[in-house]
């Protein structure tokens, strides 16, 4: 009895200068992954505060005492935490892609605390970093393997290995953004890191793994 | 702070089952009319008991719920807040804070929308056929135990009926088919007569169809996700397993197609339906439990089951004109060549073609032939066995289920749910779900080894993970 699901085909218009970024290979990972913070700033902005303010609630009431008190983490109740989560979700009217996401960066460093036994050295920005990260995927990222692109550039294999270059200056970028939220900045005005760029071409001929051996890439 | 799209809704009964609707989109202040139509003769005509008035109650909720979600086209970014006037007959009981706020919190689950209710009372003039008439003949639930499931006439409901009725041929079953499309209510009827000719056990069809008519808005700015529709059928099915004297409602749908996990990281929310997922018939069962003050239960009994698992049956018995007969289609098309016809491309059609190819047996169900597609669609198929690949990669390590919820954490709300409302423990759950995830997987690799014909169109199938 499925109704249609949904899938995204095309990468939103705002990402395009950057799709052509990573594509093109021009670009070194690590400025690419100041670049992306273009597009992905409007769309954090575009989400606006409350699913940031979902985070805090839920990080308030549940989670603040294992980032202070270790010892708490025992005495956490999960199921708790998520419960609270789904009842709070029925009143907060905000951006619906943005709730969702910041609901499933909650649910997923829940679940690595309590399922892996993982804890984050600061649990509200590992849960931000997630949340703006998942915009990232939702946004951009996670289309890729299923877009139809028609672009000569285009390559599936090289374009996925290309992000997950890029991915750790990404997330290390986002952890600025993540600090600036943590500290109550508005998602409207965040600062962006300055963009100072290399120009070392990477392209289809270019031998990737060489790049990695001499630390390049 | 997100505008939020308001619309208030006022339900006037008209005649027992025609109810008048008046509604008002409070971004431009526009004001419509609409008819709502439940045919509810068949309650009446093969009820055990007169329908309890908190069911009907419930029977015109679950359809003005649908009503106002096939109505008004959303956009994917913003929460409405829908406002529903209706009259019942039990306005104590739904008002309360603990039936409010369940209501409130399935339909956020199901649509992702705010939706309040203001009931008022209903007078008994309007009382349905269904509460008022005596049965005009005896039922099959008398005369033995009773299965009652819905029916969509789709291959799951019927692969779970042969399946059933195989393994219980004394069983009565009683198939319950609704909705507001003509079309899959005929598919419904047709499926369900070629199974009564071909066992001798007692299978009983009862259609609950509900129309509604919106004169003044264009038939194509209707919502294309009727994500309530799941709410309105379990309510209908409910009910109807009420009348028969059961307290338990089956629905028949493999587990993947059920849970129905994202393709890729992209799909968040409502991209994929919640119809049928176990949180969804758990959160119903609660509420008609509500309801009726006694426990009830909407079950899945192939919720474990891959959709090829639950088609074995049907291809070991050669049932190929029964598979046909059946009707998967999210996106059916309209042809003038081929009439109205399956499209072959969907994710239920995919998932279809991949249960019935993964027995080496050719589908005889009718696709829209390729000349007639506007578009190649070879979308789902690609992001089908990206996820394929996806959960492949995932069901390794020392901890497979960390490995697996880590990459599709909607798994842990499955289990949570599932473990707290069953008999058995968490761990049970998440082997089932491994286990079946694991046999799917095996079923795309089975599959694409062999290249089967729907596959051919797929040329960028170098799906990366």
């Amino acid at each position: 009895m499925a109704d249609g699901d949904k899938i995204y085909k095309s990468i939103p218009a705002k990402y395009r200068k950057f799709f052509q970024q990573v594509i093109e290979g021009v670009w070194s990972s690590e400025d690419l992954g100041k670049e992306a913070l273009k597009p992905l700033q409007k769309d954090i902005s575009c989400y606006g505060n409350i699913p940031i303010e979902l985070i805090f609630e839920v990080y308030n009431k549940f989670l603040i005492d294992i980032d202070e008190k270790p010892l708490f983490r025992s005495l956490t109740s999960w199921r708790e935490a998520i419960n609270f989560m789904e009842n709070l979700r029925v009143t907060l009217q905000g951006h619906k892609i943005g709730l969702n996401l910041a609901d499933q960066a909650v649910r997923e460093e829940i679940q690595k605390m309590d399922k892996g036994g993982e804890f984050s050295v600061d649990i509200l920005e590992s849960i931000i970093v997630s949340y703006l990260y998942k915009i990232y995927q939702h946004n951009f990222a996670g289309r890729i393997p299923l877009i139809s692109s028609e672009d000569p550039n285009f390559d599936l294999m090289f374009t996925t290995f290309r992000l997950k270059e890029i991915e750790p200056h990404l997330i290390n970028n986002l952890c600025g953004f993540a600090k600036q939220l943590k500290y109550g900045r508005d998602v409207n005005s965040l600062i962006l890191p300055r963009l100072k760029r290399s120009q070392s071409k990477i392209d289809l001929e270019t031998d990737i793994f060489e790049l990695f051996e001499t630390g390049e890439a | 702070m997100i505008p939020t799209q308001s619309y208030s809704f006022h339900f006037f009964p008209a005649s027992p089952e025609r109810t008048y609707v008046h509604f008002v989109d409070y971004t431009d202040h526009c004001q419509h009319s609409a008819y709502v139509t439940v045919d509810d003769y068949q309650f009446t005509t093969n009820g055990d008991v007169l329908l309890p008035s908190i069911l009907a109650d419930l029977v015109d909720i679950s359809v003005a719920v649908h009503f106002v979600d096939r109505t008004i086209k959303r956009s994917a970014d913003v929460s409405y807040s829908f406002e529903l006037m209706i009259p019942v007959r039990n306005p104590d009981f739904f008002s309360s804070d603990e039936v409010g706020d369940l209501l409130k919190k399935i339909l956020f689950w199901f649509t992702e929308d705010f939706w309040t209710f203001q009931f008022s009372f209903r007078s008994s003039e309007h009382c349905r056929h269904s509460e008022i008439q005596p049965r005009l003949f005896g039922s099959l639930s008398i005369l033995g135990e009773t299965e009652v499931a819905l029916w969509s006439g789709g291959l799951d409901s019927l692969a779970g009926l042969y399946n059933r009725v195989k393994q219980n041929p004394s069983l009565k079953y009683v198939l319950v088919g609704t909705g507001s499309n003509n079309q899959n209510l005929r598919v419904q009827k047709n499926v369900a007569e070629l199974v009564k000719g071909k066992f001798n056990s007692s299978i009983e069809v009862i259609q609950i169809p509900y129309q509604i008519e919106v004169p003044e808005v264009d038939p194509k700015s209707r919502n294309r996700y009727q994500r309530s529709r799941g709410f309105t059928f379990m309510v209908i099915g409910a009910v109807t397993a009420y009348l028969k004297g059961q307290r338990a409602l089956n629905i028949y749908e493999n587990g993947v197609g059920a849970i129905n996990l994202p393709y890729s990281d992209a799909e968040i929310g409502l991209d994929h339906t919640r119809s049928v997922n176990p949180v969804s018939l758990i959160m119903m069962s609660r509420l008609i439990s509500m309801a009726i003050r006694e426990p009830f239960q909407i079950y899945n009994p192939y919720i474990f089951w891959t959709k090829a698992e639950m088609c074995k049956v049907l291809v070991e018995e050669g049932e190929t004109e029964l598979i046909k007969s059946t009707k998967s289609c999210d996106s059916q098309q309209r042809n003038k060549e081929c009439g109205v016809i399956q499209c072959g491309f969907c994710s239920s059609c995919v998932l279809r073609r991949l249960a019935l190819e993964y027995w080496g047996i050719s589908d005889p169900t009718e696709y829209l032939p390729s000349e007639f597609e506007e578009t190649p669609e070879d979308n789902f198929v690609r992001a089908m066995i990206y996820q394929s690949n996806r959960i492949q990669a995932a069901l390794v390590g020392e901890n497979v289920w960390y490995s697996l919820s880590r990459n599709f954490i909607d798994l842990e709300r499955v289990v949570d749910y599932l473990s707290s409302s069953n008999e058995h423990s968490r761990s049970y759950y998440e082997q089932q779900i491994i286990r079946l995830y694991s046999k799917y997987c095996e079923e795309w690799g089975t599959v694409l080894r062999r290249g089967t014909n729907f596959l051919k169109k797929v040329n960028r199938v170098d799906v990366v993970v």
